[in-house]
């Protein structure tokens, strides 16, 4: 078990902890580090795991495939106490932390941009199977939680068929992004197609970003938010996006969301964004802007309004809103075919 | 905090461990008694056991059997390194009954430890018949915890087949008062194994929540889930053997499942990679209802890419939802159709077409595909 002060990280914050802190994540990369309480000033981007564009990641088939460089944890003392500060006189499109680490799990620790000169607070590169708890991000240019698989690119092993990164089954559970420049959790398409699927988001909160509250790509195959809240941000509150051109789905499960003063919608999906499910939330607005082959909403419960953005170009594609009403057994259908129609369906009236 | 360490237990290198490892088993389960109430670390390294030990109390019969010690000398932490780089093996014998590791330890907390059964003695023929057993451990949670390589397809009882994990509260004939209710198992997995996640008829693991947790190329079923109220959030179950995820197990006076939830489960290859030969009239599926009630599947994300998704035998009220299925669907409403006394309903969107497929189980089975544009009520 490894301390970050021993390594010489200042925990005051007057003299700046890169170098020792570097250190002490290279020491701690394959075992358990501690960050106690403090602010620690950071002025270049940190990396967590093996340094994804200079060495080659572990062979994930070995006995112990950790081989000293990944799957550790990293713990500080709670986000309210644990910070790292940028201290960067400039906007450079840095992180303050990449991950390149597979098993890894990071806990307790508070990513302060500080005054926007840096890009993004925390960046998730090649994290599979990482648990992400307790962690905040604030004050970023651009996003706060930004998960992109090409980040300072990565250096494939010929001798392992398996070496390209990716970010299947993460757990973010428990974590803030605050008034950051962009989003405030970005699971970009940035490295291809599923590669970053099954991210599991339960009770983390996006306040005050300047634009979406969570959004999630083509990439995000198979993500699902549960219990999070989107609050005050500058557009959507989530915004699930699909390739563009149809032919990747996202197939999402969103389950009891909460937005609420967001300036654009409540819940967005855009982009052949396909086979959506949202069960349950309090959403005050979802739109989908008609390119989706098949958005399947759900809602148990609870007012909900659904309209329809309009859009041009591209002819309409039937759409289908299945609704369970628990008090009466009923389910309630929807179509989006212009205009919209509702209708109640009982289940002894069928058939 | 303890370290292991400090009791003698050795972490070897793995990429430098002699040709005859020492165990250090006694040393471990000193630790392990050490820190069953307190906070023990397990520094990175691989520590070879060549016997089972416990966390917790020894509930074997003859030792604490149906008398648990005071509580509040229980619910510890046992941290390792991660499960990249903290490993038990087994160096025990070949497949004798014991698991690496039986908790029976309530409202415990385990992270970031691998247990590999196949030990690195004598051709690595030897393994343990079980990664861990949960005897009493209710409300306790693991955290990155990997379990590989135990005993495989050597058994024939298809339902109390050995796991990686494994819910047996009379594990070892224990017959005192347990219960693993209400655990919670986030980022774990299961690889090499029998079965990958087993509940089993005395597992008592009624309101277990799986979360983000992967069985892969088990020899059988990934998931053998039994109880009431058991929730996966984003799991994986890839090329085992059986069932991607079995809900339920049927037989005589076996009680139902019921009330058990899947939220975007990940099911692929299983059953291209069955290689058992399964009862007659028995069937794999992607996700199989067996003698189980008032299950909920929501959202069909990550993929569906076995043949037939789901299956169901003798339930009485599956509701299933899911926004992609792409491939085919089969519900079959087979045998046992005397035991149905309500109606059992499913839902489901087929996106190819963009119909809806609403499914009455009752009595013979019947299948009814609802186009919404065909309905009288001039959709």
């Amino acid at each position: 078990m490894y301390y970050a002060t021993d390594f010489g990280c200042d925990p005051t914050g007057t003299s700046d902890s890169t170098a020792a802190m570097q250190a002490f994540l290279l020491a701690a990369r394959a075992s358990v580090g501690v960050i106690p309480a403090g602010t620690y000033k950071i002025s270049q981007e940190l990396y967590f795991g093996y340094n994804c564009a200079t060495e080659y990641g572990p062979d994930l088939h070995a006995e112990a495939f950790g081989a000293g460089k990944v799957g550790g944890w990293l713990r500080g003392e709670g986000p309210s106490n644990t910070i790292l500060k940028w201290t960067g006189t400039t906007d450079d499109s840095s992180s303050i932390l990449r991950v390149s680490s597979p098993h890894c799990r990071i806990t307790g620790i508070q990513f302060w941009g500080s005054s926007n000169k840096v890009g993004h607070g925390i960046v998730f590169q090649h994290s599979h199977r990482a648990i992400i708890e307790q962690c905040r991000v604030r004050a970023t240019s651009q996003a706060g939680f930004y998960w992109n698989l090409y980040w300072r690119g990565y250096v494939a092993d010929p001798q392992v068929a398996d070496s390209t990164p990716y970010t299947y089954h993460m757990l973010v559970e428990n974590c803030e992004a605050v008034s950051c420049g962009a989003e405030g959790f970005y699971l970009s398409s940035g490295g291809g197609t599923g590669a970053q699927g099954n991210v599991l988001f339960v009770n983390c909160v996006a306040q005050s970003n300047s634009t979406y509250g969570f959004r999630v790509q083509c990439s995000g195959n198979g993500v699902q938010l549960h219990g999070c809240r989107a609050r005050s941000n500058g557009s959507n509150g989530f915004q699930i996006e699909g390739d563009l051109n149809g032919s990747t789905s996202v197939r999402s499960v969103l389950g009891a969301l909460w937005a609420d003063g967001n300036t654009g919608q409540g819940l967005y999906f855009a982009g052949g964004a396909d086979s959506n499910l949202v069960v349950g939330g309090n959403l005050p607005s979802i739109v989908d802007d008609g390119t989706g082959v098949n958005p399947v909403l759900v809602p148990i419960g609870g007012a909900l309004t659904v309209s329809r953005a309009a859009r041009t170009g591209a002819s309409p594609v039937a759409q289908h809103d299945l609704r369970f009403r628990a008090d009466t057994k009923e389910v309630i259908s929807k179509t989006f075919s212009s205009p919209p129609i509702d209708v109640t369906l009982d289940f002894d009236d069928l058939c | 905090m303890l370290s292991a360490t400090d009791f003698g237990c050795i972490p070897y290198d793995p990429n430098n461990t002699p040709s005859s490892p020492t165990p250090c088993t006694q040393q471990m389960q000193a630790f392990l008694n050490a820190v069953r109430g307190g906070e023990g670390y397990l520094p990175p390294g691989v520590y070879y056991v060549d016997e089972e030990l416990y966390y917790g109390y020894d509930c074997s019969p003859g030792v604490d059997a149906g008398a648990q010690p005071d509580r509040n000398s229980l619910g510890g932490r046992l941290c390792g390194a991660g499960m990249a780089n903290t490993i038990i093996r087994w160096a025990g014998a070949d497949n004798d009954g014991s698991a690496i590791l039986r908790v029976s330890n309530p409202r415990c907390h385990i992270s970031g430890i691998q247990l590999f059964a196949r030990a690195k003695v004598a051709g690595n023929a030897p393994q343990a018949s079980t990664g861990i057993v949960f005897q009493d451990a209710e409300r306790a949670t693991l955290d990155q915890v990997w379990v590989r390589a135990t005993a495989d397809g050597s058994l024939t009882d298809l339902t109390d087949g050995r796991a990686g994990f494994l819910w047996d509260t009379t594990w070892h004939g224990a017959t005192g008062p347990a219960s693993n209710e209400a655990m919670r198992l986030t980022c774990c997995e299961a690889g090499g194994c029998w079965k990958g996640y087993f509940v089993a008829r005395n597992g008592l693991a009624d309101s277990t929540t799986f979360r983000v947790c992967v069985a892969l190329g088990n020899g059988f079923h990934g998931f053998h889930l039994f109880g009431t109220g058991l929730a996966m959030y984003s799991c994986k179950t890839e090329g085992n053997g059986g069932h991607g995820v079995r809900i339920g197990i049927g037989g005589p006076g076996v009680p139902r499942s019921s009330g058990c939830s899947i939220y975007g489960v990940h099911v692929e290859g299983n059953i291209a990679n069955a290689t058992l030969a399964m009862p007659a009239g028995e069937k794999l599926y992607g996700v199989y209802f067996d003698n189980a009630d008032g299950n909920l599947i929501v959202g069909g994300t990550g993929h569906f890419l076995d043949g037939d998704f789901i299956g169901t035998s003798d339930g009485l009220h599956n509701v299933v939802l899911y926004g992609d299925v792409g491939a085919r669907v089969l519900v079959p409403g087979q045998a046992d159709a005397s035991s149905r006394t309500k109606a059992g309903r499913e839902f489901r969107f087929r996106p190819e077409d963009r119909k809806i497929i609403w499914v009455d189980l009752e009595g013979s089975a019947t299948n009814e595909v609802l186009d919404f544009a065909d309905l009288p009520c001039g959709l």
